[in-house]
């Protein structure tokens, strides 16, 4: 193997996998921050039907 | 006969020199604070190893066994890294994971050292190892060095801790030369909140996908996130404390007691070794540029919202780099606050330069 294979090899590879690691924490961020958004949103319509609930609405 | 020999008896000019050379690393690193922690036990088992002579008892067999032990089988190294990966703190580049890339610009330093010393008359697996110090880490250059040309290892150990104590002189004419003060002024926005669980994810993640990857870096990432998880779970403090504490000061002692005993007068003294020096500077200067250029991309594709400079903290001496880049904003806006957004490449560049480790060690190794 000479030093310009190894070169291409080499930055092609620490880009390649710097990227991934990039792209699958920027989807971790967005899948965690939707979840998160979820969980909120379920915890609002949990509070409306004990509400409701109390209220002998339902 | 003699009744009592003493060094007296042995001691060669090349030795004194190398005592000489110790007591230089000593004072650099007590009286000019440059990398005190690994200078000053290099500096010492320099002169302990320069004070060994056949046929009389001295600490060659101690720091040999040291070496033979701890060092070339690798341990020393990756213990110091799982110490690191305890300290380091991940969250400004799990804010803004695209600075990954700028991580991996920076290494490109790595590849022109590595050209450099083959121009030098070095063959490839020693220039290779030569061209690792452009990754700024101790622990990743000894390891690199150990696996694929452990004959340099002292010189090539001494030239990348010395120029990551430089890193402060050695950077800012670089980034000048390759920004605009306009450029130097850009005010980055605020990073977003990063969640604990975000936190745990992150070293798992990357140690399953580096060691997919590249499974020739893993021992490096694998140890570096092992000790982040310790820190980030929060559930593992006694051992996160330890890492960070016990266990990474005992391997830095360790790593130069080692390192020093390769600083022998026959093995160190040597026309090699003053040209390792001279391509460290190169490995650095490159690093910094690659770092900076790749940040002037981003600065054009954000249309002026990334602060180009914070590519120069690619360069993985953290968090020295990342210090630099802040001191180079303040001075052109005392308001300016980059370190954390310089941080983010900073932590890449460990990564980075472990992973171009593990290329250099899976191609050459």
């Amino acid at each position: 193997m000479n030093a310009i294979s190894i070169f291409i090899a080499g930055i092609s590879i620490v880009f390649l996998t710097l990227g991934i690691l990039a792209a699958v924490t920027y989807l971790m961020g967005r899948i965690l921050a939707a979840a998160g958004k979820r969980g909120k949103d379920g915890e609002k319509v949990a509070a409306m039907v004990a509400k409701l609930h109390a209220e002998g609405r339902i | 006969m003699t009744f009592f020999e003493t060094g007296f008896d042995y001691i060669t000019l090349k030795q004194v020199a190398m005592i000489v050379i110790g007591i230089a690393l000593l004072y650099l690193a007590i009286y000019r604070k440059m990398e005190p922690l690994l200078l000053g036990p290099i500096g010492f088992s320099a002169i302990l190893a320069n004070l060994s002579f056949p046929g009389i008892a001295g600490p060659a067999e101690l720091m040999k066994f040291i070496y033979d032990h701890l060092i070339s089988t690798e341990i020393v190294p990756l213990f110091i890294f799982l110490g690191i990966g305890a300290m380091t703190d991940f969250t400004p580049l799990i804010a803004n994971p695209k600075t990954f890339l700028l991580g991996a610009a920076a290494q490109i330093g790595i590849y022109c050292a590595m050209f450099s010393a083959i121009i030098f008359g070095f063959d490839l697996t020693s220039a290779a190892a030569i061209g690792i110090i452009g990754g700024a880490d101790g622990p990743t250059t000894i390891y690199t060095a150990t696996k694929l040309a452990p004959e340099i290892l002292a010189p090539v150990a001494v030239a990348a801790y010395s120029y990551m104590a430089l890193v402060p002189i050695i950077q800012p004419p670089v980034i000048k030369a390759l920004t605009t003060k306009k450029q130097r002024m850009i005010r980055m926005e605020n990073l977003r909140e990063v969640k604990p669980a975000e936190k745990i994810i992150f070293p798992i993640a990357v140690t399953i996908i580096v060691g997919m990857l590249v499974p020739s870096a893993l021992p490096l990432i694998g140890m570096l996130m092992f000790g982040n998880l310790l820190k980030v779970s929060g559930a593992m403090d006694r051992l996160s404390k330890s890492a960070q504490n016990e266990i990474i000061n005992a391997a830095t002692i360790a790593l130069g007691l080692g390192v020093g005993y390769m600083m022998t007068a026959d093995r160190f003294l040597n026309l090699e070794t003053i040209k390792i020096l001279m391509l460290g500077i190169v490995a650095f200067v490159t690093a910094t540029a690659g770092g900076v250029l790749f940040g002037q991309i981003f600065y054009k594709l954000s249309g002026g919202k990334i602060n180009p400079m914070i590519g120069a903290a690619g360069v993985s001496a953290v968090p020295m780099s990342a210090r630099v880049v802040q001191q180079m904003a303040k001075r052109d806006d005392p308001e300016n606050f980059l370190l954390m957004h310089a941080m983010s490449p900073n932590v890449a560049g460990v990564i980075g330069s472990a992973v171009a480790a593990g290329v250099f060690i899976g191609l050459l190794g």
